[in-house]
């Protein structure tokens, strides 16, 4: 296995939140995602043996949904939206200054490693349209000559952790609404899990 | 009636008979013209590029009501494809004692490789000659009918370069707009071929 | 049982039982719905939507996929409208956009679903003119499976075949939208024994086996229905030969046996057939080598020897001839009146079984109607496939399942009870009281209970069996199936006068009291666990005749060597499955050179001989194998051959075996059978020759560290003989358990009854410094 104690341990807690062991593939899978950026072969061979079905049947669900990542991403994982208010705000001026910018096909990640990029559907920011992610970190009311900005930002600086709401100050535009806990953490990997197993209650 | 009137009366027939255009030709001083779509000797065509038509799939053979065409595929060698794609007609032979010139061959072929000439020409010395293959059916690198040494002196240089006299009514790719055009693949030495009276190449 | 209802079809009344699909009702009623993904053996899914009818809803009617629809009572349903014409016509043009122009060389092209359906309801024209999506083609997702992934169209067959059916589940959608494909995971081969079905399923030819992908066009086939002769269950198969070779084997849907599905051994362990190294001319060894001879020859010499009726002659004989090859051999060895018309069947796991008249015979459809199956017999995964499938199939409709003993390790996901470690022994005994087990006491004791009983390994002892057998018939009403597992066995015991098993051969048969041996269609000394025993005795015995299609391990000891025809469609016959159903074996191609079928040379043999007791037909051997029974129902050719019998026609005949009850001998070790083995008829299928060639042993994680195994290799050593193997690690083994397959090649040259020194690899680069 090549996960760590604390990580199967993690996992069977997760495990145990469901009735059938095969229903948590799901949040295993995100597990997973936060060890290595992205659904890595080996973590699928771990999890088939702690859910008890073949390796090919999770490999079937990982690869159905997109925002599981098949590869490795860059440092940066570049989200736009293109759903329909991004659009009707011209979401798609902001996913061509991107391309431009990073030289980048949809799902492509550079040559460093450092950005991926995504035109991806709504990341739920529909009142402040257009609006992109960076890192699953959301800025809002977006421009072309920002969008370049934030880019060539991120290009020189590259910081190891972003934070929506510093990003918001600097590049963004009008905001949808404040309703959001603040988070100040920000994430540090490349591509974070999410942490939607401690919203459900813990089977005893 | 008298019996010298009977004499001319019988003779009437061989003078009116005397006069009359002949009907034979002076074959093989004289050719006479062949219609366009006549079933003569058939030919395996080539592409442009040389590459044989035939992908070895038996449809002639299996559509043959004198069962006259036997043929087997195999893999194209992959440093030197005899075929565009995955399988090319390893052996394929006629008994053209056998074949009845019913052109059924020539209407199941998938991709327009088996054609009829306007040949006719196939007088052998023995019947195992009479079994055309590959060696014969291919026509030559420039497009004209590979035939046995004593026929050319038979054969009529022009008839050689007409070598699939037989035309597809409708369009082989199914498109209903192309309808009654010529959508002939292009064969070596030849290259796509006029219309016939009633095609077009245009669109109505 | 509820009533049937009515529900209008077309205009027409027909009627249905409730919660039947609406496909299968209108089917059942000669309504023909077109269909992709439906199957009438798999659960609907309602993929490919091309099953779309019209029924009448409160909201006035509605396009519904008849496939996943339930009738009701008073359902109007209209499958020819103009709506479903055109909702039909769509799907096919949709289904097409990808689907590539292979159909000349593909091999499915003449039999495809998708061919005939877009023929009969398609719209005839495409509105695309777009290239279509491209994958690499084809990929190979085991050694006998090919995937071109552009051909399919997702109807979910295969991936539901391998999850529901077999299951196995090696397969599955990867991607999604247009770019869903079928796969495997990588380094993951779909290395199922039930793949070969999932070609014959598939409605397109997006699977394909290696063994017949490009051999043949479908409408040059010719095809002949006949029953696969590999293990006791006798599958109905459809053969195809094209040009006078066999070239693919189906699997044909006999409801109570096999329903369609085949094991892949059954289906691609024919290629042998068309080996060069078949034998073709009658041998003889003179000087210690073989040399052709004729028949003719071969009768006159043994005419010298056994014409004046006084020679002593044992029979040592196969299990994959036909049901008339042993009443030929039976009525040959009438003429012998010192032999005791003894035959000795080339099995090691057979028994004297339990055929008393007090025991209820079980049929594989028994399996679905009882309470309960009692499982306690060789792999059944292993030895009888296809009536593992039925066993997961029972289980599925609610069945209970106990398994006894760890030989049935892959039964142990679906097993209620899965009795092994402090229940049964090492040795195979149950060491705990029968009668006070959970699963017994609750699903066994005085309810209906289906019992697999047969050896696991041929070192168990009778009595251990006999133990559990006498508390089913005592305590329950139970029915008893007797889980041998090579050929055509039933039909050796039906047939023959007397049988015993190779452990009888080793201890009765020697050269002084046989001057002639003869040894039809079997390699002893290649297959059994009593090999060097076996060796000894046919080395000493002055005549040996053998009956092969190949030279092999024994064949070649044997002073005349006869090559025969094959019973897998080289000749025609009967063969009895483990229920005693008996059905048509048939010829399709002809045998190489100058075979012959063994009861052609066995009564040529008598009539050379001008022996009384003498049939010189097929039909003659037919009617004498079932002259007893009452002409109705007897098996015989006429009957058989009449379409309501295809499936077969069950006896009850009780059949002799008396083997010696095993009361000493025991082995420290697991020996039993893998599906593929060395095989002389596997070794010469080229597509699945390999499968079978891989030599190892398994034990748990615990048994391989005692044993001190590192590298993944280890050797077995015993007086002299040495093997070089891998080691599997499979913890549902007991501790200190060791399985040893016996049909890998030279692990049965191992005297199992003593201890086998298994050590570690020395390491190549130890090996070099040496």
């Amino acid at each position: 296995m090549s996960w760590n104690d604390s990580m199967i341990k993690q996992a069977k807690k997760i495990i145990k939140m469901y009735p059938q062991k095969r229903s948590a593939i799901g949040p295993l899978l995100h597990l997973a995602q936060s060890k290595d950026g992205y659904i890595s072969d080996d973590s699928i061979a771990v999890i088939s043996e702690l859910v008890g079905i073949t390796e090919v049947q999770v490999k079937s669900v990982s690869t159905f949904y997109s925002m599981y990542k098949q590869e490795p991403t860059g440092k940066y994982l570049l989200s736009v939206c293109k759903s329909i208010s991004c659009e009707i705000n011209n979401s798609k001026e902001i996913i061509d200054v991107v391309k431009d910018f990073t030289g980048l096909n949809n799902n492509e990640t550079d040559e460093n490693d450092l950005f991926t990029f995504e035109a991806v559907e709504c990341i739920g920011a529909c009142g402040g349209a257009p609006a992109m992610q960076i890192n699953y970190e959301t800025v809002e009311g977006l421009s072309s000559e920002n969008t370049i900005k934030l880019c060539e930002w991120l290009k020189e600086e590259q910081p190891d952790v972003i934070i929506a709401e510093e990003m918001q100050d600097n590049f963004g535009g009008t905001k949808s609404f404040d309703w959001a806990i603040k988070d100040q953490s920000g994430t540090t990997g490349s591509v974070p899990g999410f942490q939607t197993f401690n919203t459900t209650k813990e089977k005893k | 009636m008298s019996e010298s009137f009977g004499l001319f009366k019988g003779l009437k027939v061989t003078f009116k008979e005397l006069f009359r255009k002949s009907v034979t030709d002076k074959y093989p001083k004289e050719f006479r013209e062949k219609p366009q779509r006549f079933h003569g000797r058939h030919v395996l065509n080539r592409y442009e590029d040389g590459m044989e038509k035939c992908i070895g799939c038996e449809l002639c053979a299996g559509v043959c009501p004198a069962q006259c065409i036997y043929v087997r595929g195999e893999d194209n060698p992959e440093d030197e494809p005899v075929s565009p794609g995955e399988r090319y007609g390893f052996i394929y032979e006629i008994n053209m004692l056998r074949c009845i010139y019913c052109a059924l061959c020539v209407e199941a072929c998938p991709t327009e490789a088996i054609t009829m000439t306007s040949l006719f020409e196939m007088s052998v010395a023995n019947r195992s000659e009479a079994i055309f293959d590959k060696s014969v059916l291919v026509v030559n690198d420039d497009g004209t009918p590979n035939t046995h040494e004593e026929q050319t002196k038979l054969t009529r240089f022009e008839e050689l370069q007409t070598s699939d006299g037989w035309m597809r009514a409708t369009s082989s790719n199914g498109n209903p707009n192309f309808q009654n055009v010529v959508n002939w693949s292009g064969s070596l030495g030849v290259g796509k071929k006029d219309p016939e009276k009633g095609q077009s190449l245009e669109e109505e | 049982m509820s009533e049937n209802i009515k529900i209008n079809v077309n205009g027409n009344q027909i009627e249905s039982t409730p919660n039947k699909l609406l496909i299968e009702a209108c089917e059942d009623s000669g309504i023909h719905i077109p269909r992709f993904c439906w199957h009438k053996r798999l659960d609907p899914v309602g993929m490919c939507r091309m099953c779309l009818v019209e029924i009448e809803t409160p909201r006035g009617k509605m396009l519904v996929p008849s496939c996943t629809t339930e009738v009701t009572d008073e359902m109007v349903v209209d499958t020819e409208s103009e709506v479903v014409k055109k909702a039909q016509e769509g799907v096919l043009e949709f289904l097409l956009i990808n689907h590539p122009l292979d159909c000349p060389i593909c091999d499915k092209a003449g039999e495809c679903p998708l061919q005939d359906q877009t023929m009969a309801y398609g719209p005839g024209e495409s509105r695309f003119v777009e290239e279509k999506r491209h994958f690499e083609k084809p990929i190979s997702i085991s050694e006998i499976i090919l995937l071109d992934r552009e051909r399919c169209i997702l109807c979910a067959r295969c991936t539901r075949f391998s999850d529901e059916i077999s299951g196995d589940p090696l397969i599955e959608f990867i991607q999604r939208g247009n770019k869903t494909e079928v796969n495997t995971f990588p380094n993951e081969p779909f290395k199922s024994y039930f793949s070969g079905n999932t070609v014959q399923i598939c409605p397109v030819g997006a699977l394909t086996s290696t063994s017949y992908r490009f051999k043949a066009r479908p409408w040059d086939l010719k095809s002949v229905r006949s029953t696969c002769n590999g293990c006791p269950v006798g599958c109905s198969t459809e053969l195809n030969s094209s040009q006078n070779k066999m070239l693919r084997i189906l699997g044909v849907d006999n409801d109570s046996v096999n329903q369609g599905w085949l094991c892949d051994k059954g289906r691609y362990n024919f290629e042998y057939l068309n080996s060069e190294f078949r034998l073709k001319n009658p041998l003889k060894k003179i000087d210690n080598e073989l040399k052709e001879t004729s028949v003719k020859e071969i009768y006159t010499e043994l005419s010298e020897l056994i014409s004046d009726r006084n020679t002593n002659i044992n029979f040592l004989i196969g299990t994959n001839s036909t049901n008339e090859d042993y009443v030929a051999f039976n009525e040959f060895a009438k003429n012998f009146p010192t032999t005791n018309q003894t035959f000795y069947l080339n099995d090691d796991y057979l028994y004297a079984g339990f055929f008393e008249q007090d025991i209820n015979r079980a049929t594989i459809d028994d399996l679905n109607n009882s309470e309960a199956i009692v499982i306690w017999a060789e792999d059944l995964k292993e030895n009888l496939p296809v009536l593992y499938l039925r066993v997961r199939q029972a289980v599925k409709n609610g069945v209970k399942l106990i398994v006894f003993g760890h030989s049935n390790s892959t039964l142990e996901d679906i097993a209620d009870f899965y009795y092994s470690e402090d229940i049964v022994s090492e040795n195979f005994e149950i060491i705990k009281d029968i009668s006070k087990l959970k699963g017994i006491k609750e699903h066994v004791k005085d309810k209906n209970v289906t019992a697999i009983i047969g050896k696991s390994t041929p070192y168990q002892l009778d009595e251990y069996l006999d133990k559990l057998v006498s508390y089913l018939v005592e305590n329950s009403n139970s029915k008893i199936m007797n889980a041998f597992s090579s050929g055509n066995t039933f039909g050796a015991i039906n047939n023959l006068d007397n049988v015993k098993n190779l452990r009888d051969f080793t201890k009765n048969v020697s050269s002084e009291n046989t001057d002639l041996l003869f040894i039809v269609g079997s390699d002893p000394i290649g297959r059994s666990v009593f090999s060097n025993e076996i060796h000894r005795i046919i080395e000493d015995i002055d005549n040996v005749v053998c009956l092969d299609l190949f030279l092999h391990e024994t064949s070649e000891l044997c002073n005349y060597i006869i090559p025969t025809s094959s019973t897998l469609g080289e000749k025609e016959g009967t063969f009895t499955n483990i229920e005693f159903r008996t059905s048509r074996i048939d010829k399709l191609v002809p045998s190489p050179g100058q075979s012959l079928s063994d009861w052609e040379f066995i009564s040529g043999l008598s009539n050379f001989c001008n022996f009384i007791n003498n049939i010189d037909s097929l039909d003659g051997l037919n009617e004498l194998a079932y002259q007893d029974f009452d002409n109705q129902d007897s098996p015989s050719f006429k009957n058989l051959d009449k379409p309501s019998n295809f499936d077969g026609i069950i006896n009850d005949y009780q059949p002799n075996v008396s083997t010696m009850p095993n009361e000493t001998i025991t082995s420290q070790y697991f020996v039993g059978k893998k599906l593929y083995g060395d095989n002389i008829t596997i070794r010469y299928s080229d597509s699945i020759s390999l499968l079978g060639a891989k030599q190892f042993i398994e034990a748990s994680e615990s048994t391989i560290e005692k044993l001190n195994l590192s590298s993944g290799e280890c050797t077995l050593k015993q007086n002299g003989h040495q093997v070089s193997a891998n080691y599997v690690v499979n913890n549902k083994l007991a501790d200190g358990v060791i399985f040893i397959p016996q049909n890998r090649r030279n692990f049965n040259r191992f005297d199992f009854s003593e201890t086998i020194e298994i050590s570690p690899n020395q390491s190549k680069e130890a090996l070099n410094v040496n």
